[in-house]
């Protein structure tokens, strides 16, 4: 079936099925008018969806997710304003999902530590297509923890801990690595890193994270439940309020 | 294909008509900073285009590279979103364009980043109207536009939600949404013309 000017619309609402969606695409190679349409619509749509006066969804406006762009915004123009290439933190920054985390873990990796909503994914279904390309420009830079990151948030633990044991011991390095354990289910390993890390750097922020879900890993669920309680105070918009939730869970 | 990005030009983008209301350097990072501060909404739109998130997170970090190397060709004072908005359909298009969708592609082909193949990149006049105008011309719509169109444009509900929303055929929210967007652009020229 031929799919023309009319499947503009339900093609840029995302509404059309993959073949029709595909079909759309040769289409839209070809005319012009969608090809400017297409644009239109999205604008359209951005100023409606800021200025209506109508109450917007949260995902699209809370303070989590406004603070998780501008923790990433100051990480990636740090590097920016040093060069205009691709930067392996603004590549990683570009992997991470921006509605929902695969890893209820926490890397101290700037861009790959924003905070949003955990949800599980299963295990190297993240990892497809294009971003196994991004990947590999990650790993050309040479930059070990960039990769380790992309790995991680790709939903490939192991691969992360083999690039992070390659590199010199620190806090970060640490915490990370036991990130990577945990998702492994390897907590008491992850738990010996993180405390390793908490007396180079006591009260480093990941690894305190990290340490609450060790401890939960391994049914030390009261131990557990007062490092949550201690994070649900330390802790910024997002973090706080699912280390509250995490503290709640674990109470007899 | 090249890993290098010396042979790019710095800016892929039309430049704008007046030289004079180019960003300066301190501002420049100002809205470079805007741009970064873009990426999670860049991302929701690109999911709705390419339908998958690796796809889309590709998009989206062509879009900004694109933009960022583009910063100074970006007016003061106009509508950053819909500038990037725009660059990302453009781009998109020419993925289309180049049958790249489908295989293995190198982001950082210079042909890709750095030629603005659909020429323009200037987003649609109207993007610069403010609240005060979309509102006016959100209130001239038939609310049996409007409704389904602000649960899609501003709630995000699907069709399906929607149309169960309103209860009306899911069929029937794709038609209204068209109109409904064809009706609000002209009310938009028209809050332009009465703006100028």
């Amino acid at each position: 079936v031929k799919v023309g000017c009319e499947a503009l619309s339900p093609f840029a609402d995302g509404q059309l099925d993959e073949p029709a969606a595909l079909r759309f695409e040769q289409h839209l190679a070809l005319c012009p008018q969608c090809a400017r349409g297409l644009g239109e619509i999205l604008v359209l749509d951005d100023l409606v969806a800021r200025h209506a006066d109508r109450p917007r969804r949260r995902a699209w406006r809370g303070p989590a997710a406004i603070g998780a762009v501008l923790l990433v915004a100051a990480t990636v123009l740090l590097f920016l304003r040093r060069a205009p290439e691709a930067r392996p933190e603004v590549l990683v920054a570009s992997l991470v999902p921006s509605e929902l985390r695969g890893s209820e873990a926490r890397l101290s990796y700037g861009p790959a530590d924003v905070h949003r909503p955990f949800a599980p994914l299963r295990g190297g279904a993240r990892a497809a297509g294009g971003s196994v390309q991004v990947l590999g420009r990650i790993e050309e830079t040479g930059d070990r923890r960039a990769t380790a990151a992309a790995y991680f948030v790709l939903g490939m633990p192991a691969q992360a801990e083999v690039q992070l044991a390659l590199l010199p011991e620190s806090a970060d390095v640490l915490s990370d690595r036991a990130a990577a354990l945990l998702e492994l289910g390897r907590g008491l390993d992850a738990l010996a890193l993180l405390e390793r890390a908490l007396r180079l750097q006591p009260g480093h922020r990941q690894a305190s994270w990290n340490r609450a879900l060790a401890l939960r890993a391994l049914g030390r669920r009261g131990e557990a439940g007062r490092a949550f309680l201690a994070l649900a105070v330390s802790e910024g918009p997002g973090w706080a309020e699912e280390a509250r939730a995490k503290a709640r869970d674990l109470e007899p | 294909m090249s890993s290098s990005t010396s042979n790019l030009p710095t800016g892929g983008l039309t430049p704008p008509a007046d030289p004079g209301e180019t960003t300066g350097g301190a501002a420049q990072a100002e809205v470079a900073r805007s741009i970064v501060g873009e990426a999670a909404l860049l991302g929701r739109y690109a999911r709705r285009l390419t339908r998958s998130s690796a796809d889309a997170a590709d998009l989206t970090q062509d879009t900004l590279e694109r933009a960022l190397r583009g910063v100074q060709g970006f007016r003061p004072g106009s509508n950053l979103r819909a500038w990037l908005l725009t660059i990302m359909s453009r781009l998109f298009v020419d993925r289309c364009r180049k049958g790249k969708r489908e295989t293995n592609r190198d982001p950082l082909d210079p042909d890709c980043l750095a030629a603005p193949a659909s020429g323009d990149e200037a987003a649609p006049r109207w993007a610069r109207l403010g609240e005060r105008e979309v509102r006016v011309a959100l209130s001239q719509l038939d609310s049996s536009f409007r409704e389904p169109y602000e649960l899609f444009a501003v709630e995000h509900l699907s069709y399906q939600a929607v149309a169960q929303r309103l209860r009306i055929p899911v069929g029937t929210v794709g038609t209204r949404l068209n109109r409904a967007r064809l009706k609000l652009r002209a009310l938009l020229e028209r809050e332009l013309e009465v703006d100028s």
